[in-house]
């Protein structure tokens, strides 16, 4: 950032204060907790924590933990025999049936003081693993990607529930009162689509803000903030006319909140228009930045964009961001039941870019209290799909998190001898919501809303922290 | 905030929840005696005015006219007056000249678009079922429509419950009485369900689950939800009852089995099945006769004339789905550049954007069965040697390469894909992508044939049809074919302009074939089932001397009996319950704020003697909609000013004056459309453009809808939020819709050339804002427009002002 914006965030920032973003945003007659739950006004945590934000990297279709980060010696070893399983899809649930083990395409090589494994899929994330945790002992629900991919966001498979990042803006509200306080960038619009960054029943400020499409950052902008009709200056003769307009009705209705907020919303718009675009303008990064995101290769320069934009988001106080490697098609990248070989494709456009933002991140002091989560929906089968893919796994699998006071270099939990289903220490997707939660001051059980008579949250009635993982 | 969700309390504390006021029976109340019987001059007035009165407070002055108009308008058809109306109404000076502009907006067809939208936001109506795979609803507008018929039929209200959860099962006189009770039934079959979720008897479970709690909270206004795991913590109702309800949807079939299962679609009747079934049959064998003679012309020599660039699809057996008919995503560019194509045209990608880019076909299939699937693209060499086809069928999802730089075998148009099984149904059922391609992908057609009738159709293919001519001299049979290959193509258009209508169908439930009492799940886990509970009813909300076990026919499920309890005058419930909502759509606040829930946790009413008597109103008067918000627009209460704020009462928690309310989305659009005259108070076609029409995507609301607070679909609501966000001021300033209405409308006062400049200003404002503008107003668009002369500026003008007053707070608010 150079000087100039760092003096407008500073100074938008002393604004937000007295009339922003969220202090305007009461939402009408009926919400009896109106005046606590639609404000995007920076709220304090429930007790202290080192994570401020969170940066959740979505690897959409479901990477194979076996062939990435959980290496199984023993996978190699019985490659080709005959195992038996439980099946959880529709026809098999519940059913054994043989299926043949197939070993990883990758070797594993270790890595850093802590000596992690790691294939050669990722040879630059491997260079930070002392700095990553990885729980390699996650479990979850729902068997396709939807019903999945829907869990891992919302906490409910079918259910229409706010997304994790609705709940964190909901309780934490942002930093920034001149962006959104949850941002998606370049989501999908299939397996869920916008329900997986949807505000559900929570006031609608705390919706996800897309920006861009899956597979294509270069529209990544703030809905409206340009105006392509009008020039400048009559944008400005218009604006003065509007809220002059605006400030004689008002004095009609003394005592009306919603139009004072109505009114000031329209100044803040206004500064909007100033700020946000530049946000997703990269060019204002310097070269050697752009290269150590891959933007410079072709491989690598788009999901190299995703992660530059944000940290330029966490960097100006949103709160939650999600970078999401998806597309539209109806099987999701990272989805190989077939030439599980294609792996490589896919590892070669996020390693990069992933790597550099962690670098990135640690060098200007934002990896401490930023906390990153690297995943898919879930995991991939040790066994074998059409000769040479793998089906899904929601009984094990791993993810990484990197930062915000979780303890780095080290494993936490553990699948079975072939990374079949989570065994040792299982961690299940409603207890990585509590952990989240707990790493920014949260308490899971606490942070509720009340909607149709009851109280609802992110974990129901489930999750537990797991305190191992933080140091 | 503590959460509270699981704590269970014990019976005897639930047992106190049977006095909650709203489970005890309706009253008729005697309207109270008030001092100031000149603005009392309905009986609701008398009880509003006799709370304020022994708070030594006075209710707010009735409204002056013109923001009388405006509001009635919006509340009553969701459009605003126009300046004639406005004018007429101003100038009518008799005493019924309001009452008359109330009847006229009842008797108005748009008077159910209106309040037909109300009560889709508690049916959580969408086209489509959200979530993971987002399935279409393709029939579900017909459900849309049968509700705003309803509202202007003024179905009694009693009826349309009984319809919506039962009307599968009502006896008809008429095949439209049938027709309108099955298609009511698409309220049960409207859920934001994940039919992909592969664990089915969760699945099962999941949609009754939905829909129990969607009638218990649109009719009843409880919550069940909570009592699927355990007693519910703060209302009367224990596990048990949850089950005795959920046996009555377990005993409905609302699924269609399957990988990605499905929801029911049923046929409507018309009379026409029989001349339906004569004209496919005509059909096919004209088609089969066309194909030969164009095989005949082959092999005899001719040209079978579109060969060699485009093969019309109405000669293909099977089912043929062309690009024209498929779902974009992404650039696709139409081309006939190379021939070798079905239809009009073909897509490419350009090579450009890889991996952004999709195409989808869906299929309607006719029945289950065995399909060979193939693809058509012209061949050439700039195409890629690996496009990605996804091919959704029953059993799941395969992915096939195929190389679009060899020529087709099939036709010399189709490549095969492989034989899938598919289920009845109409879905998604092939997906091209341009993932992990370089050169051009080509997207043009693709076609499934029914095993039985593959060896037949590639029969044809290899131009081997059995000739009677075979004798006559090949110049001779390539004429008759000609001629007859010619006379047949009339023939077939000829037949298919004279199509009976295409059956109509609705969603729908059915009748499950093992209809029974459902078991407890215990902590709501389907397999781990407690012990069988009987259908029947919540014990709280069933009046002494009636019975709270269903007494159900053999064979059925009881959502008839379920309906019937509803359905009636002495369950507490239904009539408050709707009467509030109507009450909180007149004022912006129902006498209980929680619409949704009239529960322990739900607000307790403001006015609670006034709720009964409008209830016992509604049901006196045969639960009829119009008579209630008749009486209720028509009182003193409903005409009060807005801006008259009582020190004393400053949340207007005692209705001591009108609320200030925000419009809804549908309310801001219409009125933006109508303005620019794309919507009309007249029945006419461009009403199709109200947004109560608009397709309902979940997974993609459209933008006006999601800044301004359109519910989510799916979810019960019967109260929106209005929230007041920065996305909504960056809308009004900078979206196109906006500015270019606001230059259509701009148009429309610039032509009127007899006006000078200050009338057309007032012709905005009172287009706009529905009134005159004020002294200080006038002098502010004054000042802008003089703008125009002194800055060298095109777009100043009254196309900014209407902007303006599109973005301002008088249009956005009702007052």
């Amino acid at each position: 950032m150079n000087q100039y914006n760092r003096e407008l965030s500073r100074r938008s920032l002393l604004k937000a204060v007295a009339c922003g973003f969220g202090s305007l945003a009461l939402t009408g007659l009926q919400q009896a907790n109106a005046l606590t739950s639609t404000s995007l006004l920076a709220k304090p945590a429930l007790f202290p924590q080192k994570a401020k934000r969170v940066i959740f990297i979505f690897m959409a279709g479901g990477p194979s933990h076996v062939d990435t980060f959980d290496y199984k010696p023993e996978l190699f070893s019985k490659d080709g025999k005959k195992i038996d399983f439980v099946g959880v899809r529709t026809n098999t649930f519940g059913k054994e049936s043989k299926r043949t083990l197939m070993k990883p395409l990758w070797d594993f090589k270790q890595h850093g003081q802590s000596g992690k494994h790691v294939s050669s899929l990722f040879p630059h994330i491997a260079k930070h693993v002392d700095e990553l945790a990885f729980i390699h002992s996650m479990h979850t629900e729902g068997v396709a990607h939807g019903p999945s991919t829907l869990f891992m966001h919302t906490g409910a498979t079918n259910l229409v529930r706010p997304s994790m990042g609705s709940w964190i803006s909901y309780g934490l509200g942002t930093e920034n009162q001149n962006l959104p306080a949850f941002v998606t960038i370049s989501p999908s619009s299939s397996k869920g689509g916008p329900r997986n960054y949807g505000n559900a029943f929570l006031p609608s400020i705390h919706q996800g803000t897309a920006l861009g499409r899956a597979g294509d950052v270069s529209d990544a902008k703030i809905r409206n903030i340009e105006n392509s009709m009008l020039s400048n200056r009559e944008r400005k003769n218009r604006f003065d006319l509007l809220q002059g307009l605006n400030s004689v009705q008002n004095d009609s209705f003394p005592l009306n909140d919603n139009l004072e907020a109505t009114i000031e919303n329209y100044e803040l718009a206004w500064r909007m228009q100033m700020e946000a675009p530049e946000l997703t303008d990269l060019k204002e990064e310097s070269k050697s930045t752009q290269k150590i995101y891959g933007i410079d290769e072709k491989e690598t320069e788009y999901f190299g964009k995703q992660c530059l934009l944000a940290r330029r988001m966490v960097e100006r106080g949103v709160r939650f961001v999600s970078v999401n490697y998806s597309d539209e098609s109806a099987n999701p990248r990272w989805d190989q039941h077939g030439n599980l070989a294609k792996h490589a494709v896919h590892a070669r456009a996020t390693d990069k870019p992933v790597a550099g933002l962690l670098q990135d991140l640690k060098s200007r002091g934002l990896l401490e209290d930023t906390l990153v989560w690297w995943g898919g929906e879930f995991g991939r089968t040790p066994f074998s799909q059409n000769n040479d893919g793998r089906d899904h796994n929601p009984r094990g699998f791993t993810v990484f998190l990197a930062g915000g006071g979780i303890k780095p270099g080290f494993s936490y939990g553990a699948t079975d001898e072939i990374g079949s289903v989570a065994v040792d220490k299982p961690v299940h997707m409603h207890d990585l919501h509590a952990t989240l939660l707990h790493a920014l001051g949260l308490d899971h059980e606490r942070l509720t809303y009340r909607h149709s008579g009851r109280d609802f949250r992110l974990t129901d009635v489930h999750g537990s922290v797991v305190e191992g993982l933080f140091s | 905030m503590i959460y509270f969700a699981c704590l269970v309390l014990n019976a005897e504390k639930a047992f106190e929840g049977y006095n909650h006021w709203a489970f005890r029976p309706i009253e008729n109340p005697l309207v109270p005696k008030v001092k100031d019987r000149v603005w009392a001059t309905d009986s609701i007035d008398s009880f509003i005015l006799a709370k304020l009165e022994s708070k030594k407070m006075s209710p707010a002055p009735i409204t002056d006219k013109y923001t009388l108009l405006r509001r009635v308008y919006f509340d009553l058809i969701g459009l605003p007056p126009s300046p004639d109306q406005i004018y007429n109404f101003v100038s009518d000076h008799s005493e019924d000249a309001y009452p008359k502009v109330v009847d006229e907006l009842l008797g108005s067809p748009r008077y159910g678009e209106r309040w037909g939208r109300h009560w889709l936001d508690v049916a959580r109506y969408a086209d489509t079922t959200g979530g993971g795979r987002n399935n279409p609803f393709p029939n579900a507008s017909r459900y849309r429509d049968y509700v705003v018929t309803s509202f202007n039929e003024d179905k009694s209200f009693d009826r349309f419950i009984i319809e919506q959860i039962a009307g599968d099962l009502m006896p008809s006189k008429s095949e439209s009485e049938y027709n309108e009770n099955l298609t009511a039934t698409g309220f049960l079959a409207l859920g934001p369900h994940n039919y992909e979720l592969q664990d089915k008897e969760l699945l099962r479970m999941e949609v009754v689950d939905e829909q129990l709690n969607t009638v218990a909270q649109a009719f009843l206004g409880v919550t069940l939800g909570c009592a699927r795991c355990h007693d519910h913590p703060f209302d009367p109702i224990a596990i048990q009852e949850y089950y005795s309800i959920a046996g009555i949807f377990r005993s409905t079939n609302s699924l269609v089995p399957g990988n990605v299962a499905s929801f029911h679609e049923r046929e409507l009747l018309d009379g026409h099945s029989e001349s339906r079934k004569r004209h496919d049959k005509v059909l096919t064998s004209l088609q089969e006769n066309l194909k030969e003679a164009l095989a005949e012309i082959k092999a005899t020599g001719g040209k079978s004339d579109k060969k060699q660039r485009s093969l019309d699809p109405l000669t293909l057996k099977g089912i043929v789905i062309d690009n024209t008919h498929a779902k974009l995503v992404g650039n696709w560019v139409s081309s006939t550049n190379t021939s070798g194509f079905v239809g009009e045209q073909y897509l490419h990608d350009d090579a450009k954007a890889k991996g952004s880019k999709s195409i989808t076909f869906k299929a309607s299939i006719p029945q289950k069965g065995e399909y060979e699937v193939q693809v058509s693209y012209s061949h050439g060499k700039g195409r890629s040697m690996k496009v990605p086809v996804t091919v959704m069928h029953a059993d799941g999802e395969q992915k096939i390469f195929i190389d679009q730089t060899k020529p087709p075998s099939i036709l010399g148009f189709f490549t095969s894909v492989g034989i899938f099984t598919f289920d009845q149904r109409e879905s998604d059922v092939v997906q091209i992508t341009t993932e992990g391609t370089i050169r051009h992908v080509i997207a043009d057609a693709i076609r499934l044939v029914p095993r039985s009738q593959q060896k037949k159709i590639n029969l044809i293919a290899q131009n081997q049809p059995i000739n009677p001519e075979k004798k006559l001299p090949l110049q001779e049979r390539l004429k008759n074919a000609e001629e007859r290959a010619q006379k047949l193509k009339k023939e077939i258009e000829a037949q298919k302009a004279n199509a009976p209508i295409k059956v109509q169908k609705v969603m729908s439930v059915r009748e499950h074939k093992n209809a029974s009492n459902s078991p407890v799940h215990l902590r709501g886990e389907i397999r781990s089932q407690g012990s069988v509970v009987p259908r029947g009813f919540l014990v709280v909300a069933t009046p002494e001397n009636r019975a709270t076990e269903a007494k159900i026919p053999a064979g059925q499920s009881g959502r008839l009996q379920l309906a019937d309890w509803i359905a009636t005058a002495d369950n507490p419930l239904t009539a408050r319950v709707f009467v509030n909502r109507v009450w909180h759509h007149l004022f912006g606040r129902g006498i209980v704020r929680s619409t949704d829930n009239f529960g322990k946790m739900g607000d307790r009413p403001s006015h609670p003697k006034l709720l009964d008597y409008l209830s016992h109103f509604f049901i006196e008067n045969n639960w009829s909609t119009k008579s209630l918000i008749r009486k209720i627009v028509l009182s003193s209460t409903y005409r009060m000013s807005s801006s008259h704020v009582l020190p004393k009462d400053p949340g207007n928690e005692l209705f001591s004056r009108q609320n200030r309310r925000r419009l809804e989305a549908e309310a801001i659009r219409d009125a933006i459309l109508l303005a620019s005259g794309n919507v009309s108070f007249q029945n006419s076609k461009i009403n199709q453009n109200r947004s109560l029409f608009q397709k309902i995507d979940r997974n993609k609301i459209p933008e006006l809808f999601e800044v301004f607070d359109y519910p989510n679909p799916g979810l019960v609501t019967g109260s929106r939020n209005t929230s007041t966000v920065p996305t909504q001021a960056l809308f009004m300033m900078n979206n196109e819709f906006i500015l270019k209405h606001a230059k259509v409308v701009a148009e429309k006062i610039n032509a009127r050339r007899d006006l000078d400049n200050g009338q057309k200003i007032k012709l905005a404002f009172l287009s706009c804002v529905g009134r005159n503008p004020y002294h200080k107003e006038n002098k502010l668009a004054v000042r802008y427009l003089s703008q125009s002369s002194d800055k060298k500026e095109s777009s100043i003008g009254i196309d900014g002002l209407v902007h303006s007053l599109f973005a301002c707070l008088d249009f956005r608010y009702l007052n």
